[in-house]
């Protein structure tokens, strides 16, 4: 190791030295919002030696990571997320009166086994950084479980996640089996030396991990779980799982399927068009009939990824970039979805019900505002960032020729205005009265707010000017093959 | 070529899936225990037959080529501990459920939330 | 031309921030300053308009996203400024109007015209726009303003019921349009509507051309409310009047029209051009005039008979020969003429009455002489009686259909015709009822009850309008030189159309007055019986289907949601095993020759004895924690289990994992010994029924059995597989000169991959911090502690349960 792969590390090693401070000052003075700030402090320290990092980059730090611009792009977008996850969890855990502060403890490692995600260049790497995430993931869930149904997610998460992280490992032993390597490259040069098919073992070790990561991304059939867990996790954890644990496995999944070729490896890629046409008819048929909006955001989520995989599939030069740039327009709606829902919520109970925000309009604007937005980027309206996400990887599948999957994606896609629209039409009748809907009436914290603001003003400048960041994510993001 | 191996491998598998399909969460809790076991032997049998080979500690007059492969059971090492840890925690998370629900099957736990808001309107 | 267009375009924008900021200080009064921004943009386009004798084509065009080949791009051609003008004239009309009509009775003022200029620069984005992206992106955001504007009126249910009715239409039908853009752009290599325009593409297949047409006319009638969509506009009519005036007659849903117009050129070839456009456009002002006849809201009939205009128009444009066509710009602009008026009309007698039933109006001509004035010429155009412009588009109407029954080949190339006059007919009597049933007769009670004098200001924009109907009812010459003026190449036949007002008497003349004789008499007839036979009968009320599917789709998905396990916990996992069983087995059986399962194989070698024995020690073992009664015992064997694996570990030559699973395998054994001390005995007791139906263990059975057998066969397979230069070769030659430790899987843990320790640290603390979360927080009720310190004993599984 020298001093420059020390660079290169920074943002790994910032976010784990935060855990490790917040562990110890919490082992002399207990206080949640003490330990959010140190959170707080050690991400967005993370954030600022990225272009530390990125001076240095590409740079291969044997043998488990590569921190290169697309790794660095990821990691921008994990950081952010969780500190939007961060700022959204002070308050929440400030009303259950959890003066403990461990939990952003788990939060910064399960962050840490995202980062790590995302810059994997081996198998091993990718196994421990799934365990990191999962495991604290485990935790997570259930860390309130004074609310309800909360154990019970938890349960769920745990059993499920368990059975496929066995799964992941078994993969991982037929591919070692294969290769006699573990690392990225390996994969490519055995790409490379059998243009004519792989062996049956890879494939099947490829798809045994792929399924691993499938559970993560919740793309049919290992959908399952995400509207229950959703509905029981806390709507910070929600935000997280819903957004950095999913987007991290995007990132590694688009770097180990990198080196192939559809047209070489048709069984493999059929396969998974075949569940990305699932996951998006799935998705958007139950989220049709869905009363609870974060069961609704699940059922869409799913959706959404199958969207994802559209542009993964695509691959090429606009395939890695798409899928990023996607990643970023979902990440924002999706934050300040989970975020308003998490702030709207009473104690006893959290909002999320769609009778819940009826008439949300007339009694809290602001919010009202912030989760419109944030819907109708969801939906891919005009002049929202969900639009240009959108419209970039139906550029990507056009230009890969992926036409069924393109009729699927616009399909039902447009399914999603049946249930998008009754969280808006929903929001904005009724009178206003308080008794309409079970929503808290506290104010915003400034952190809070600002961050929504922001992200809400990021996806209407992104709708409005993509350009730049679009640019930039495909500069950044090109994979060589 | 290792029959016995992939035979134990397969039955472990298979028992303990078989477990965790059952509704009782000791049963589900048995299942994991086996199925860490399953998983961790699977991974060792990656690095092919032991026979003739020894353990992969260098000493003088041993040929590397002729040691078992050091690399599945580094990672196997890592899956028993993080295998333990989940574990442990699944442990107290069925306690905590049975404190607060009393009950030690997911069939009731699971029911009992299905009649309740949230799911689809029956 | 440049910035002068995208300031009439985006200027209005500025005012979504202004307007409801100045609506908190100057209430109503903020109309007033709403005017200056349709005033702006009609004089810039009205200079535009000026400037040159003749269009071609201009475009204007900026960089947007470059990446996607996404530009601000803007064609300036006869029709786009055609369009332009109606609505930036009629912006201007319609805000004067909406700031006498939106009086202390409504809130939220600026908000309302902040709605309304966003619409207004989202059509004239849409009219103007030449990159079929932008195209869409602003047909899209005028389905989002008009949402915005219908739903104005919130809090009444028939305001939400239409504002939802009309997004969930033109929104659906918006992205099939948008479809077929991104079809047609990708099909033709070529997303600039003005290069398409100039040459059409013709070397492409004519399936892929012909599906983006039917797309396209698909999102089109959607936006102008074509049969089957036809429904939606007189539900929207809840909004308040001047939107309607403007949304639902003018302008929005004209766009469809547009549309078609726009792609005439690059699609006319089609074979189903004609067809399509002709069968469902004259089947829609049929329909819609029949409707219109069983209505009695004054909305409701202006609405059903701008249906029924629409729908002429669309099929006008599917009648046009492969040349092009003349007088379309005619019959919009008698339409926005007459029907902007009316309804403007029917504000102000709404305003003053307080009721739009026609059973319920009468008699007003004597207190509003100057409206009677103006309700009598519009609706004479709306009729097409001789003198207005509504006659002259009627006689051209004829002819156009005259000529294209003479050209057909059989009997179908009279459908047109025979609709036409049908639906004119029907139109002259509703025209007459509207007039009389307003302004004739005797006052009605409520009339007399609520009648309140309209200010003169309010009338000035509809006695505009009724002025123009008059004025170029007798100089049409204005109209012909307008239109060739406008006249758009591939679309418009070139030259000026000849417009008369008096061509001696021709077939056309002939009918015409058939027409406003039969209208007469079934207004008569009408009159006579009151109308009281005129309710719209069911199979014709496709808004209520319409509603009833909204509502019954849930349910449906109720039933697949239940076949796809929606919240049905307990089938996640055998879901997931079910398909893993079958994917993994199916993707053996299909590979099962490249695997060589059988290839040398044998026995002898296959078998290692002390291994074998241990396996099955381990067997024996795992039978027990299937069969043994108690938990205890079970645990007892998962235990003796783990421990024969260790011993297995160290035939395998690892060494490290041996002593690992040793003490994992001890601390595992405690920890649930620990739990299950805790639960009651009862709790065990009652598990012993399984809750499950015979098939699902039978799927049980399938599923662990699968997957037991697959990952038993890919493990065999692979143990054979292992290829001599792997990778962890490198660590142990490395391992003594690099490390300075002997044991390589040592040396790899802590010198070569220290991640590996440090993340099992981290999930064990994860795990402890986890546990102390679940346990230290537990407080327990008084009558917990008194039921002694592990909780009350004996909770029976089927007993009372208790939440926190």
């Amino acid at each position: 190791m020298t001093a420059a792969d020390f660079q290169a590390l920074l943002p790994f090693m910032c976010v784990a030295a935060a855990a490790v401070i917040v562990m110890l000052v919490i082992s002399f003075y207990r206080n949640q919002t003490l330990s959010a700030i140190l959170t707080l402090a050690g991400l967005l320290v993370a954030l600022a030696s990225l272009p530390i990092a990125w001076s240095h980059a590409p740079r291969a730090i044997p043998p488990l990571l590569r921190v290169d611009s697309f790794a660095l792009v990821h990691l921008a977008l994990l950081l952010v997320g969780t500190v939007a996850v961060t700022v959204f969890s002070q308050r929440y855990l400030e009303k259950y009166r959890m003066e403990r502060g461990e939990f952003y403890i788990l939060l910064l490692l399960s962050a840490l086994g995202a980062l790590i995600l995302a810059a994997a260049d081996h198998f091993v790497a990718f196994f421990l950084g799934l365990e990191l995430l999962s495991v604290s993931l485990y935790v997570m869930v259930g860390y309130i479980f004074v609310k309800e149904k909360a154990l019970e997610a938890a349960v769920k998460y745990l059993f499920l996640a368990g059975l496929t992280s066995a799964l992941l490992l078994f993969g991982l032993a037929l591919i070692y089996a294969a290769l006699g390597s573990m690392e990225f490259s390996a994969l490519a040069a055995a790409v490379a030396g059998a243009p004519d098919g792989l062996s049956p073992f890879l494939v099947a070790g490829m798809l045994l991990v792929f399924a691993g990561a499938a559970f993560k991304l919740s793309v049919v059939p290992f959908h399952l779980w995400t509207p229950d867990i959703y509905q029981g996790a806390p709507a910070p954890v929600t935000a997280f799982l819903a957004t950095v644990s999913k987007g991290c496995v995007v990132a590694v999944l688009l770097r180990f399927f990198a080196p192939l070729d559809p047209a070489s490896q048709t069984g493999l890629f059929s396969a998974l068009a075949a569940v990305a046409g699932a996951s998006m008819i799935v998705g958007n048929l139950l989220a049709l009939l869905q009363d609870n909006l974060k069961r609704i955001l699940a059922y869409s989520s799913i959706a959404h990824f199958g969207y994802i995989l559209v542009a993964f599939l695509a691959g090429g030069e606009n395939g890695p970039a798409a899928a990023t740039f996607y990643l970023v327009t979902y990440f924002a709606a999706t934050l300040i979805a989970f975020g308003v829902i998490g702030y709207l919520s009473p104690t006893d109970q959290e909002a999320d019900t769609v009778a819940d925000y009826r008439g949300l309009f007339w009694r809290r604007p602001g919010s009202a505002a912030l989760l419109s937005i944030a819907i109708f980027s969801l939906l891919g309206l005009p002049l929202t960032a969900g639009f240009m996400g959108k419209f970039f990887l139906v550029a990507a599948g056009a230009a890969a020729g992926l036409w069924p999957l393109l009729i699927i994606l616009t399909v039902s896609a447009t399914l999603g205005i049946f249930y998008y629209l009754r969280i808006i039409i929903a929001m904005y009748s009724g009178e206003g009265r308080k008794s309409e809907g079970r929503t808290a009436d506290a104010p915003f914290a400034p952190t809070s707010a600002t961050v929504l603001v922001l992200l809400a003003v990021l996806l209407i400048v992104i709708g409005i000017a993509p350009e730049p960041l679009l640019a930039f994510i495909q500069a950044a993001t090109t994979l060589a093959p | 070529m290792m029959f016995e191996t992939a035979i134990l491998v397969g039955i472990l598998f298979g028992f303990a899936v078989w477990l965790i399909l059952q509704s009782s969460f000791v049963k589900i809790l048995f299942g994991f225990i086996l199925l860490s076991n399953a998983a961790n032997l699977a991974m060792l049998s990656s690095s092919g037959s032991p026979s003739g080979r020894s353990a992969p500690v260098v000493l003088d007059g041993i040929a590397v080529t002729a040691m078992a492969d050091p690399l599945p059971q580094a990672l196997v090492l890592t899956a028993i501990v993080i295998g333990f840890g989940v574990l442990s925690y699944l442990v107290v998370l069925l306690y905590r459920i049975f404190l607060d629900q009393k009950t030690t099957n997911a069939a009731e736990l699971f029911d009992e939330s299905r009649s309740q808001e949230g799911g689809p309107e029956q | 031309m440049g910035t002068a267009l995208l300031i009439a375009i985006f200027l209005p924008f500025a005012a979504l921030v202004i307007l409801p900021l100045a609506g908190r200080v100057l209430g109503p009064r903020v109309g007033w300053l709403a005017l200056v921004f349709p005033v702006i943009s009609a004089g810039i386009i009205i200079n535009l308009a000026l400037g040159t004798e003749s269009f071609g084509q201009q475009t204007v065009a900026y960089t947007w996203v470059p990446v996607l080949g996404v530009e601000l791009s803007f064609l300036v051609d006869g029709l786009s400024l055609f369009y332009g003008l109606v609505v930036s004239v009629m912006g201007v009309l319609i805000t004067f109007y909406a700031a006498n009509y939106l009086d202390g009775h409504y809130e939220f003022h600026g908000r309302f015209y902040a709605y309304l200029m966003l619409f207004m620069a989202a059509m004239l984005g849409t009219v103007f726009a030449n990159h079929l992206v932008l195209l869409f992106i602003f047909w899209e955001l005028t389905g989002i303003s008009s949402f915005l504007l219908i739903g104005f009126l919130h809090g009444e249910k028939k305001s939400r019921y239409g504002a939802r009715m009309a997004l969930l239409v033109t929104g659906i039908t918006g992205l099939v349009l948008m479809a077929g853009l991104l079809l047609l752009g990708i099909v033709a290599g070529e997303f600039s509507m003005a290069a398409l325009l100039t040459a059409p593409p013709t070397d492409v297949p004519v399936g892929l051309l012909g599906g983006a047409f039917l797309l396209v006319a698909i999102g089109s009638f959607g936006k102008s409310a074509q049969f089957p969509f036809h429904f939606w506009l007189p539900n929207a009519m809840a909004a308040p009047t001047p939107v309607s005036a403007y949304l639902h007659s003018a302008t929005m849903v004209k766009l469809g029209v547009f549309m078609v117009a726009r792609v005439y050129p690059i699609f006319v070839d089609l074979e189903w051009w004609t067809p399509l456009l002709v069968a469902i456009g004259f089947l829609t002002m049929a329909l819609a005039a029949v409707l219109a006849i069983l209505s009695h809201d004054l909305k409701a009939i202006l609405a059903y008979s701008t249906v029924s205009q629409l729908g002429f128009l669309i099929g006008f444009y599917g009648m046009g020969g492969l040349g092009g066509t003349h007088y379309d710009l005619l019959h919009v602009v008698n339409h926005v003429f007459f029907k902007g008026c009316l309804f403007m009309v029917v504000g102000i007698v709404d305003h003053a009455t307080h009721t739009r039933d026609l059973r319920q109006l009468g008699g007003l001509g004597r207190r509003m002489p100057l409206l009677a004035v103006i309700a009598l010429l519009s609706a004479a155009s709306m009729a097409g009686l001789p003198g207005t412009l509504g006659f002259l588009s009627k006689e051209y109407m004829l002819k156009d259909a005259f000529y294209f029954a003479e050209a057909g080949a059989d009997w179908r190339a009279w459908y047109p015709l025979a609709l036409i006059v049908l639906a004119s007919v029907l139109k002259v009597a509703f025209s007459i009822r509207l007039f009389w049933g307003i302004f004739g007769g005797a006052a009605s009670p409520a009339v007399k009850e609520h009648f309140h004098h309209p200010g003169l200001l309010i009338q000035l924009p509809p006695l505009l309008l009724a002025a123009c109907c008059l004025v170029f009812g007798f100089a049409p010459g204005a109209i012909a030189a307008f239109s060739e003026t406008l006249a758009v190449g591939g679309l418009h036949l070139p030259g000026a159309p000849e417009i008369k007002l008096w061509h001696g008497v021709t077939r056309e003349l002939i009918t015409s007055m058939a027409i406003v004789a039969a209208g007469a008499v079934i207004f008569a007839l009408g009159a006579a019986t009151a109308w009281r036979w005129a309710r719209i009968p069911l199979p014709l009320q496709f808004d209520t289907g319409f509603e009833a599917g909204v509502e019954r789709l849930p349910k449906a998905a109720l039933n697949l949601s239940r076949f796809l396990r929606d919240n049905k916990p307990l089938d996640y996992i055998p879901v997931i095993g079910l398909f893993l069983v079958v994917f993994l087995g199916g993707y053996f059986a299909y590979h099962w020759e490249r695997f060589e399962v059988f290839d040398d194989f044998s026995f002898q070698e296959g078998f290692h004895y002390l291994r074998s024995f241990v396996v099955l020690l381990i067997l024996l073992a795992v039978i027990g924690v299937v069969a043994l009664p108690r938990w205890t015992t079970q645990l007892l064997s998962i235990s003796i289990v783990g421990f024969l694996v260790t011993f297995y570990f160290v035939l395998f030559r690892a060494p490290d994992l041996a002593m690992t699973q040793i003490l994992v395998e001890s601390a595992t054994l405690l920890l649930v010994l620990l739990l299950l001390s805790r639960f009651p005995r009862s709790a065990e007791l009652g598990e012993r029924r399984s809750p499950f139906s015979p098939l699902r263990k039978a799927v049980n059975l399938i599923v662990a059995v699968g997957i037991g057998g697959c990952v038993g066969l890919f493990s065999f397979l692979t143990s054979r597989q292992k290829v001599d230069d792997f990778a962890g070769l490198w660590f142990l030659e490395r391992t003594v000169p690099d490390a300075k430790g002997t044991n390589a899987v040592n040396t790899i843990l802590v010198d070569f991959r220290g991640l590996d320790t440090l993340f099992e640290i981290a999930v064990l603390v994860i795990a402890v911090l986890g546990a102390i979360g679940l346990l230290m927080r537990y407080r327990r009720s008084r009558q917990e502690y008194a039921e002694g310190a592990l909780g009350a004993s004996g909770f029976s599984v089927k007993g009372v349960r208790r939440r926190q």
